[in-house]
């Protein structure tokens, strides 16, 4: 693998724990989730890249009006 | 039948976004991605009648679609949301800028492209909010205005406020029963009937921050305690804040 590989692996991993830590605070200060578990949307969004995070916020939109 | 305490009046909740406004935000990233690789689906999927060279060309076009969500994720919602929707958009574009293009550095071309949609959805963010704090304060000055006009309708005395250029800003309708419509007139004409700012007039040190008081004797006989102090008005300026009391009658 060349350095633009290893580079844009980089990227990724750090762009998916960024995503990953805003959702798991939202997740972790939220009551109610779809399903009533919170612990399998952890694992959906930590082990699921990119499409686990899509999942969530697709199923709690919610996540958005925080800043009002 | 008692007054309410003011601490048992419940103020009405904030009001929130409706939910469909998220449900659009994700509506258009989704629209946005399944358009971004509409190639590759159709590829998949064998509809042949779709595969236009559009879909297969350099996808700088395709991404600046992804700006619409970002900017209205700023715009709605605020940064959060704006830098949220600008991860998922990098990470959408990073699979096809290390699998799929063709094209000469597609990964530096789609870094810069982020960079400016992400910096675009902030500075929608900011200058959104800023916006909306401008006509809350606006909002809040205007409920303040009125109650002090409220507060000054109900006074017996006569108030008056008079700006630095002496024309006269507003008038309580106590004051307008002794004297007359006065707004927009001028001090010295309204009060004195003279063509020109009186020889003693207070008003320059009042403006310069002192409180005055003289008494104010008609030649009907009426006199009334006069005191005047600055007030700020709702612009900035400095006026001067004159309250009217009568002590004596007119002559019968």
């Amino acid at each position: 693998m060349d350095l633009e590989w290893y580079l844009a692996l980089l990227l990724f991993g750090i762009l998916h724990i960024v995503l990953a830590l805003m959702l798991l605070q939202d997740l972790a200060g939220r009551n109610k989730v779809i399903g009533g578990h919170k612990a399998p949307w952890a694992i959906l969004i930590i082990f699921i890249t990119f499409i686990g995070s899509l999942l969530y916020l697709v199923c709690h939109p919610q996540i958005f009006y925080g800043e009002e | 039948m008692d007054k309410p305490d003011a601490s048992q009046i419940s103020l009405p909740a904030p009001i929130r976004h409706d939910a469909y406004r998220g449900y659009i935000l994700l509506s258009m990233l989704v629209f946005c991605i399944l358009f971004y690789y509409l190639g590759e689906i159709i590829d998949l999927a064998g509809w042949e009648a779709l595969r236009w060279g559009f879909l297969y060309g350099v996808h700088d076009v395709h991404r600046l679609l992804f700006m619409a969500p970002i900017v209205y994720a700023g715009y709605v919602f605020g940064v959060r949301a704006a830098m949220m929707i600008t991860i998922i958009a990098l990470m959408t574009f990073l699979p096809r800028a290390l699998f799929i293009s063709p094209f000469p550095d597609p990964l530096i071309r789609m870094v810069i492209f982020t960079i400016i949609a992400g910096g675009l959805g902030y500075l929608t963010a900011t200058a959104h909010q800023e916006w909306r704090r401008c006509c809350q304060l606006e909002a809040r000055l205007l409920a303040e205005k009125a109650a002090m006009l409220t507060m000054l309708e109900a006074m017996t005395d006569g108030v008056v406020v008079i700006g630095p250029d002496y024309k006269i800003r507003l008038a309580n309708p106590s004051m307008v029963n002794h004297f007359g419509e006065g707004v927009g007139a001028y001090c010295y004409q309204y009060l004195y009937q003279r063509d020109k700012p009186c020889r003693n007039c207070k008003m320059p040190g009042v403006i310069a921050g002192t409180t005055e008081g003289w008494q104010y004797h008609f030649p009907d006989g009426r006199t009334y305690d006069v005191l005047a102090s600055p007030y700020v008005d709702l612009d900035g300026t400095i006026c001067q804040l004159t309250t009217f009391r009568q002590i004596k009658p007119a002559k019968s």
